[in-house]
């Protein structure tokens, strides 16, 4: 293990502060695994943390307890772990992190959230058999979704859930999006039309959880597609006492048809004039720029994409929107186009009326899965295009994070920086890796253009040769 | 682009979010040479009862283009500081371009007219390092040698627009300038370092071309006065 002294805890004192007293409790405690849950009620499944693999939700449990979505008898088991000294070994990726070098690891900045910090004492004090509301909840009602992403895939899209039952996975080595997977993996959606116990449960839950809530997030499948999201913000809406501490969230690709965005608009704009919430934002969607945005989101109207952000942003005074940037080997050519477009949209609605005088944000995160269309796949040549990406976003940068300024802060920079950190990254067998995911990334687009008409070459000609040489390859 | 009423630009010695591909301590640990463009607004200049005012400066002792009054005439010079060990004593190399026909202290002038001074001026300054600084302008070029080697610049920002605006610099030393700017490119041995046309920029920066990631940062104050690199 680090010696932990090397680190120097004059730069971080809330955060050691923090790291010291979960490990006065036991060395493996985490807060998150109480306040913070990720609900995927479209197949049942949970995970308090985004690091661990989500666990099944027991019907039975949810059927005499509806807070049993959250609090399920394996994470309970999990928390008493946590509480007796030990390090549950899903939790690895922090244990990696805290046994490697002198960083902290996500379980102290997590503990350390305004919705995790305050009940510090709370959670020690109970007993693991306890149930407890979280405080961020992130909630998936459905996997109904009319965009088929190419890096996505069935469980969060019933459009891609229709392509592979029809024409089953890709012909990669890895038999990308085959339908076989959902099933062994136990994550098979329950069909829109089909009754949800987990969705039910939620409805018994939501009246209690709903004071109780910090954070909550509607994600999907496109959640406007959802009856579920409007029925959380009706709720909101009629509610008598709403919670004004309610930090509320949405995801939406945008590209759903006028009417659904206009209800969003119509709603969020009241909950804003009632001051219902203390903060709304909008998590949306795109990885480039144009025609070739328009490729990797399948169903993507970029134009009207773009109209939709435009026409949220004039409506609505308050709201903030983030841009959740898949960064993947298709968004090289054009991507310093979006950095340029996203700026004029920061410059356009700059506004003090909103917590952030920007109104939006780009949060660039570079595409792990699936392997084939990650960075790692291009020619060297176009490292150097992610690198200027970088460097464009650093000027537009503001001078520091502060209410009067209106462009790209440190951390959008470093988002994209970080992507080109991984890109010249080194490691063990990379080479060979890199082989079979170019042979998998040829393979990919040529039936992807085969299944759903596009053109590769004609889209993205600046790879169109790179693309050929890929589908040369004999492994 | 105007530069004046103290809105001066810098080049910090370190960058912020790291998408620098050549740092200044680099440039100025060789030959390098600086081409810029302007037209100096001398009445303003004049009026502000300065002596001097930095167009392309490394703060420190002056290092770089500046513009100047002396009681003869008005003054655009190339200068650096050295020091010659040997002799135990720190040495000023200048070269001027001076509308003074006498000479002021110095033997390799360029003696322009009154009116020439005032038109815009393309002035380039090129250092061979520990060796020679050479100044070039439409009249032609001077040239001399530095005697012993430069002062450590390691740590100065790069000014456009002023010597100095650091926190604790005096006013009188900052050698605020006043004038339009239209072109700035500074070369180092091999590539380029900065390369501004002055026409993209935002509120807070002036765009590199050069692909250096060198982009120019408009002068901005933190709560404590000090300056803000971004």
């Amino acid at each position: 293990m680090v010696d932990k002294k090397r680190r120097n805890d004059n730069e971080n004192p809330e955060y050691s502060e923090m790291e010291e007293k979960l490990n006065n409790v036991g060395s493996g405690m985490c807060l998150a695994k109480w306040t913070q849950v990720t609900l995927q009620l479209q197949s049942g499944h949970n995970h308090s943390c985004h690091h661990p693999r989500t666990h099944k939700i027991n019907k039975t449990e949810i059927a005499r307890n509806p807070s049993a979505l959250h609090n399920t008898q394996y994470k309970k088991l999990r928390r008493r772990e946590m509480l007796t000294g030990k390090r549950p070994a899903e939790c690895d990726y922090c244990w990696n992190i805290e046994d490697n070098s002198d960083r902290f690891s996500d379980r102290t900045f997590k503990s350390n959230e305004s919705w995790s910090k305050p009940h510090f004492d709370e959670i020690v004090n109970s007993d693991w058999r306890e149930d407890i509301n979280p405080r961020y909840v992130e909630v998936a009602f459905s996997n109904a979704c009319n965009f088929k992403c190419s890096y996505c895939g069935p469980a969060y899209s019933t459009t891609w859930m229709d392509e592979v039952n029809k024409h089953g996975g890709y012909p990669t080595t890895d038999g990308f999006n085959d339908p076989q997977g959902l099933i062994a993996e136990n994550k098979v959606p329950i069909p829109k039309r089909d009754p949800n116990p987990y969705v039910d449960a939620f409805w018994n839950w939501w009246p209690d959880l709903y004071q109780d809530l910090h954070t909550f997030r509607i994600t999907g499948g496109e959640p406007l597609l959802s009856k579920d999201t409007f029925k959380v913000l009706d709720y909101i809406l009629e509610h008598k006492e709403p919670n004004k501490n309610l930090s509320l969230a949405i995801n939406s690709n945008l590209g759903v048809p006028d009417e659904l965005i206009d209800k969003l608009i119509e709603k969020l704009k009241r909950i804003e004039d009632e001051d219902r919430v203390r903060e709304l934002i909008i998590f949306t969607s795109v990885d480039t720029w144009g025609e070739q945005a328009e490729y990797i989101r399948n169903g993507l109207d970029f134009n009207k994409f773009w109209n939709n952000m435009e026409k949220i942003l004039s409506s609505l005074d308050r709201v903030v929107i983030t841009i959740m940037s898949t960064y993947n080997a298709l968004s090289v050519p054009k991507y310093h186009k979006l950095i340029d477009g996203i700026y004029d949209l920061k410059r356009t609605y700059a506004s003090d009326d909103r917590y952030w005088n920007s109104a939006l944000f780009l949060d660039s995160s570079y595409l792990r899965y699936p392997q084939h269309q990650t960075v790692q796949v291009l020619p060297n040549k176009w490292t150097k295009n992610i690198f200027e990406q970088a460097q464009l976003a650093d000027f537009y940068a503001v001078p520091n994070f502060d209410k009067q300024h209106f462009g790209y802060s440190d951390i959008e920079i470093q988002k994209l920086k970080r992507i080109w950190d991984w890109r010249i990254a080194t490691w063990d067998e990379k080479e060979v890796q890199v082989r079979q995911q170019r042979y998998n990334f040829g393979k990919m687009f040529k039936e992807h253009d085969i299944r759903r008409g596009t053109d590769f070459c004609k889209t993205f000609p600046e790879l169109a040769d790179f693309y050929n040489e890929c589908l040369e390859i004999k492994l | 682009m105007h530069i004046g009423e103290r809105s001066c630009y810098l080049l910090a010695n370190y960058s912020r979010n790291m998408v620098s591909t050549y740092r200044l301590q680099e440039l100025i640990n060789d030959d390098f040479e600086i081409e810029v463009r302007v037209k100096i607004d001398w009445d303003t200049f004049i009026k502000s009862k300065q002596n001097f005012a930095g167009i392309v400066v490394l703060n420190g002792v002056h290092f770089g283009i500046m513009a100047k009054i002396y009681p003869q005439g008005k003054v655009i010079s190339a200068e650096v500081w050295s020091a010659n060990r040997l002799k135990g004593e720190g040495k000023w190399s200048d070269l001027i371009i001076t509308t003074a026909t006498d000479k002021i202290h110095t033997d390799v002038n360029i003696v322009v007219d009154e009116d020439t001074l005032d038109e815009w001026r393309t002035i380039k300054m090129t250092y061979r390092k520990n060796k020679s600084l050479i100044l070039t302008t439409t009249e032609g070029t001077t040239s001399k040698y530095i005697d012993g080697d430069i002062l450590n610049y390691e740590d100065s920002y790069l000014w456009v627009g002023c010597c100095d605006n650091h926190k604790p610099t005096l006013p009188e030393f900052q050698g605020n300038w006043c004038g339009d700017i239209s072109k700035l490119k500074i070369k180092g041995k091999e590539k380029v370092f900065m390369d501004l046309d002055f026409k993209k920029k935002t509120r807070y920066k002036i765009y590199d071309e050069s692909g250096s990631g060198n982009h120019l940062i408009k002068k901005q104050l933190n709560d404590e006065g000090h300056i803000i690199v971004f």
